[in-house]
């Protein structure tokens, strides 16, 4: 299981009405939308933002997506600059 | 020639004389800008053998062409499409959303949409129904306080709506319609006097509508999430590419702070009994 | 007659506090200037660097200040799409030479302050262009399509290949082999120049600090199009003035007289000094001693002097025109053999008569 944080240019903006994330990567100059589909994600982010960290399972959790799916949009967020590995 | 926006001067140099009156009917009340003008275009044939031969204009700002020309008789539409071009690809001090905006009660609406949504129909309704106009095309916004800045242009009409509207409103100052461009018949509607526009000042956004026009239909209200409303519109932002990180920030402040809609509409009168009750304070 | 000279723009951009008390008319015209030769963001930067952006007037402030954020914009894709394309080449083993503006990104030089960047320029062996280019195109780079005679050009004298465009970002990549066309017998030993790089930010390697100017000088001065020479001139003042030291001075002398670039290099001095008031290197009186001669004034003070000045109408004269074509003819001359010149030629012009009688659009391939 791979952990991750934001990589350290890349903004995020929690949606209020818990509707998902709008992450911004000031490198690639891209912007990523993940929709929240799991009620997980408002427990979660009472704070207004992302966890420092997070793992595979729990971008699956909150999205809600397959494991093919999980696997795509970890290396589009990684080869994109919103996300990089945690170690 | 100088073209005075508001918040852009435009020297218009060597336009076709054609184009002058109709300038004048357009701008001619706004007063001359206090500084030199910001973009310095024109309206010329592209070439020697085209003056003559299937006559064709080009839209220059300062040394280059844009654009493709265009027939000789769709020179002004070639200019107000024009100085569309020099704003949304220059100005990257403020967000630049492809939305109409009008206001009511010092609050801003703005419609993000696109072509064939019926927005500039519903804007010339509403600018010519006591709304102020403060955008067809571009809402601008200040990146610090997010809100949004009035400009004075005309309202750009297509195909049936420039008859409905002159049937409405038939006291309306149009341009003549321009035939057959690529975007059908095109006119201009002056909406707003300069003494009107000086009057409208940055104002708060307090909705984002995303308008569609139905024939027939009732007027039916989606609320939409914020994440789809911070898709669609940073998608709808010219220079949302270029702004990187301002953009971002300022996109996810406008979404938090306004009401998030979309529409479907057969009747203008509906959307703004729903617009005045509903969404103004 | 032009508003300003070679050395009134260059003293704008190398003392900028000369600009607070511009009359606004001449500002608006300044403005249009810079912006036209890709100078408007760096305006912005030098003018932050010595403090006196404050004290310009709110008009020319807003223009400047929104050239500097696309400038910033391209300089961060610059970086991210330098990175990206190490990562891609990294894994057919090739590690591509990052050449002109992504090399002045990614060493972060003074110059690359507000760079505009039109395309990503890299350099690899000879013997690795056909993998790179498959390699590339398997991963969303395409080209063009281009005419029959451009691609044999291409292919048979450049030392590029024709360039490339990234299907999703519009990003454009030169892919090049040599600094300069083989066919005209000056394509200086690329070795000389690529066994000294730098690697620099991302891992991503980049020319040395000598290198990395003679080339700019060689792109500059052997180069047809001078549309961007006055910016181009810019970037090799900061950069002489950046790297300045005696061995400096000393590597690019050798690297000059290795590569048969020595009169360039005469050229270009003699051009920094007389327009950006660059201190006189300890390496220039030898080179004087040469190369000085009523040919080499004259093709300097007047042809390259006068076609340097930035392509606007504000500025335009008959000599700069004048100097302007005699460049692109020299610019020809130099890279082909006369019978292979004399062909290329006639078929440049013949599709310039046609853009001039039916304008530029008629000619565009639907």
């Amino acid at each position: 299981m791979n952990k991750y944080r934001l990589h350290p240019k890349a903004s995020n903006a929690v949606m209020d009405d818990e509707s998902g994330i709008a992450l911004y990567s000031e490198c690639s100059g891209r912007s990523a939308f993940l929709k929240n589909q799991h009620q997980k994600l408002a427990i979660e982010m009472v704070s207004n933002k992302l966890p420092d960290t997070f793992s595979s399972i729990d971008m699956q959790s909150w999205l809600n997506i397959d494991n093919e799916e999980l696997l795509k949009l970890e290396n589009w967020l990684v080869e994109n600059r919103f996300i990089v590995k945690h170690s | 020639m100088v073209v005075n926006t508001g918040l852009y001067a435009f020297n218009v140099t060597c336009a076709h004389r054609q184009i002058t009156p109709t300038v004048n009917s357009i701008y001619g009340d706004a007063t001359p800008p206090n500084t030199p003008a910001d973009f310095e275009i024109k309206v010329a044939s592209p070439s020697f053998t085209r003056r003559f031969f299937r006559p064709q204009v080009s839209f220059y700002c300062d040394q280059h062409s844009p654009f493709k020309p265009l027939p000789l008789a769709q020179a002004y539409a070639l200019l107000e499409w024009g100085m569309n071009w020099c704003i949304a690809t220059h100005d990257h001090t403020r967000l630049l959303v492809h939305a109409a905006v009008l206001v009511k009660n010092n609050q801003a609406i703005i419609f993000p949409a696109a072509p064939g949504s019926g927005k500039s129909t519903l804007t010339a309704y509403l600018a010519m129904s006591g709304w102020n106009l403060y955008s067809d095309e571009m809402a601008i916004i200040d990146l610090e306080s997010g809100f949004v800045s009035p400009l004075y242009r005309p309202v750009c009409l297509k195909n049936n709506s420039i008859d409905l509207v002159k049937q409405w409103f038939p006291e309306s100052v149009f341009t003549s319609t321009w035939k057959d461009t690529h975007k059908g018949d095109v006119a201009h509607l002056k909406a707003s006097s300069w003494k009107q526009y000086i009057q409208c000042k940055p104002t708060e956004i307090v909705a984002v509508i995303f308008p569609k026009f139905v024939a027939n239909s009732d007027l039916k209200i989606y609320s939409l999430d914020q994440l789809q409303a911070f898709e669609t519109l940073s998608k709808n932002a010219f220079n949302y590419g270029v702004l990187g990180n301002l953009g971002f920030k300022m996109v996810d402040k406008i979404i938090k702070r306004a009401a998030l809609f979309e529409i479907e509409f057969g009747e203008l009168c509906d959307v703004q009994a729903f617009l005045s009750e509903d969404i103004i304070r | 007659m032009s508003i300003f000279s070679n050395q009134q723009l260059a003293s704008f951009l190398i003392a900028p506090e000369g600009a607070v008390d511009l009359p606004l008319e001449l500002w608006a015209k300044l403005i249009l200037i810079f912006r036209e030769s890709k100078l408007l963001a760096s305006f912005y930067h030098v003018s932050i660097a010595k403090e006196c952006f404050e004290l310009y007037p709110e008009y020319a402030q807003k223009h400047l200040f929104a050239a500097s954020i696309h400038a910033s914009r391209q300089k961060a894709q610059v970086l991210f799409e330098s990175e990206s394309l190490r990562v891609l080449l990294a894994k057919i083993d090739v590690n591509p030479i990052f050449l002109k503006g992504a090399n002045y990104i990614l060493r972060n030089s003074l110059n690359s302050e507000g760079r505009i960047v039109s395309d990503i320029d890299i350099l690899v062996k000879k013997d690795e262009i056909e993998n790179v280019e498959s390699a590339l195109k398997s991963a969303l780079w395409q080209s063009e399509k281009l005419s029959d005679y451009d691609e044999k050009y291409y292919r048979n004298w450049a030392h590029e290949i024709p360039p490339l465009f990234h299907v999703l970002r519009e990003t454009v990549l030169d892919v090049h082999h040599n600094f300069y066309l083989p066919i005209s017998g000056r394509s200086p030993n690329v070795i000389l120049f690529s066994s000294t790089v730098e690697t620099v930010a991302g891992g991503c390697l980049v020319l040395g600090k000598a290198e990395t100017v003679l080339h700019s000088i060689i792109h500059l001065f052997m180069n047809e199009d001078f549309t961007n020479a006055f910016r181009d001139l810019f970037d090799i003042h900061l950069l002489v003035n950046e790297y300045e030291s005696s061995e400096f001075w000393r590597s690019l002398e050798i690297l000059a007289s290795k590569t048969q670039f020595e009169k360039e290099l005469y050229y270009c001095l003699v051009l920094l000094m007389n327009i950006f008031g660059t201190q006189e290197p300890s390496i220039f009186p030898k080179l004087r001693s040469r190369y000085k001669s009523l040919y080499s004034d004259f093709f300097i003070n007047k042809i390259l002097f006068n076609g340097i000045m930035p392509r606007h109408s504000l500025l335009n004269n008959y000599k700069n025109s004048t100097s302007r074509f005699l460049i692109f003819i020299r610019g020809h001359w130099l890279k082909m053999p006369i019978h292979i010149l004399i062909s290329h030629l006639a078929i440049k012009s013949y599709k310039g008569t046609l853009e001039f009688l039916f304008g530029k659009y008629f000619l565009d391939e639907k």
